[in-house]
């Protein structure tokens, strides 16, 4: 009931004989609350990419990495009967547990280093990876190229790289309190250039 | 309210922070403090929080060493059977038992010993994109320095109380990058070890087998069990 041992790796969407690899988030995340480990399986190969490249962003690390990865797959399934489409993306939702579960990890080591030339391939990604979501990652690809640069790298370094404002500010050289203000000033922008683009999609 | 807990504009100063997940421990519980009570400022910190999420969006997707599928079917199965390794019965994040913890959302940088942790109740939507129940949220007890022998503050211990109370311990003066014990007494004289953490964690956060109300000390130890700090948790 596999699919094909060719489509096991690196497959961004199995298009396999079983019903899960075609099934919504939503009809996997239900099926995964009641237990069903192929719709487990699918959703893992549907998201491991993205979860994976989340995790490695902020980590640098390729152990560690996958190690979130895999927790952050566990989690979303424990609590899967708990997920709210109408609050989030099943992606959004996901790598959001991913990212939580990273930014802990990131504490207990010290930052990853970013360069500018790292900032700006994160920004320009969406385009090399056309499995992105293209609505939601040109939406806010889009949100984050119209802010200031000053505030767009505050806000990129603090949730791709889970920097906390004194960091920001060493990594800048600015003082706390201007790291501060661009995080919250960049956030607030992009929440309203979002926002103003969420009826048109 | 209290003199003690931030007004709304102070509140939302940290917002952004908090709902980024990388607000100092301190500050966020004192903005949880607030929004426990402050439904408006609540309300604000939830819709924050969507476009934060959204923000993990923005990594490139990359291909893991291996898929990750047999990993994810295991990891599970021994979490069933009860047999986690040390570190991820230390060392872990809890989204969901931060929500019956009282902490709702954005409690990426918590972590609390797993074998502690109800299941199955918690939800990490919550956690993740929202702020949970207001109900579940409720201010620190009581807050205490945390003081070396000299007397020197280098943290604080904040206790939170309620059917499933925790601690923060935050600690800013114990310098570099090192593995500490954290330990509390309870004022009958029993010793419970809370685990380890890293001093540059900026705030770590334990689950207590006790209730809040019968600590006395919380002390701070280096591996070889000399006493780095204590905290006074007796009223």
């Amino acid at each position: 009931m596999e699919p094909p041992a060719s489509r096991r790796v690196g497959a961004r969407r199995p298009r396999a004989d079983r019903v899960h690899a075609d099934a919504s988030d939503e009809v996997l995340l239900a099926a995964m609350a009641q237990g069903d480990e192929e719709a487990v399986v699918a959703f893992v190969r549907r998201y491991e990419r993205r979860v994976y490249g989340l995790a490695w962003t902020m980590l640098g690390d390729a152990g560690l990495a996958e190690d979130v990865a895999q927790e952050a797959f566990v989690r979303a399934w424990h609590h899967a009967g708990a997920f709210d489409p109408r609050r989030a993306a099943a992606s959004t939702w996901l790598l959001t547990i991913a990212r939580n579960l990273a930014i802990d990890r990131v504490r207990l080591r010290r930052p990853v280093p970013v360069g500018p030339d790292d900032l700006a391939a994160l920004l320009g990604a969406s385009e090399d990876h056309p499995d992105l979501d293209v609505g939601r990652g040109g939406r806010l690809r889009d949100a984050l190229g119209r802010l200031p640069a000053e505030q767009r790298r505050a806000v990129v370094l603090a949730a791709a790289y889970g920097y906390t404002a004194a960091e920001i500010g060493d990594a800048e050289a600015i003082p706390l309190g201007t790291a501060k203000t661009r995080i919250r000033a960049g956030l607030g922008k992009l929440r309203l250039l979002l926002e103003g683009t969420e009826a048109s999609l | 309210m209290s003199g003690r807990l931030p007004a709304c504009t102070e509140a939302r100063q940290h917002l952004p922070e908090l709902v980024l997940g990388i607000l100092e421990a301190r500050d966020r519980g004192l903005v949880l403090a607030h929004l426990e009570h402050c439904s408006a400022c609540g309300l604000e910190a939830d819709r924050l929080a969507l476009t934060a999420d959204l923000l993990s969006e923005i990594a490139p997707p990359i291909d893991p060493p291996a898929p990750l599928a047999s990993g994810v079917l295991g990891r599970r199965r021994a979490g069933r059977a009860g047999r986690r390794t040390i570190r991820r019965r230390r060392i872990v994040v809890v989204v969901a038992a931060a929500v019956l913890a009282g902490v709702g959302v954005l409690a990426g940088r918590l972590t609390v010993p797993a074998r502690t942790l109800p299941s199955g109740q918690g939800s990490p939507a919550g956690a993740s994109t929202g702020l949970g129940s207001a109900s579940g949220r409720a201010p620190a007890e009581r807050t205490s320095d945390l003081r070396t022998g000299a007397g020197t503050v280098v943290g604080t211990v904040a206790v939170y109380g309620g059917d499933h109370p925790w601690m923060v311990v935050h600690l800013v003066g114990l310098g570099d990058h090192r593995v500490v014990d954290c330990a509390v007494t309870t004022v009958a004289g029993r010793a419970l070890d809370l685990g380890q953490f890293v001093t540059t964690v900026g705030g770590w956060t334990a689950a207590l087998p006790v209730p809040a109300s019968s600590l006395r000390v919380a002390r701070v130890t280096s591996p070889s069990g000399a006493v780095l700090a204590r905290a006074d948790l007796s009223r």
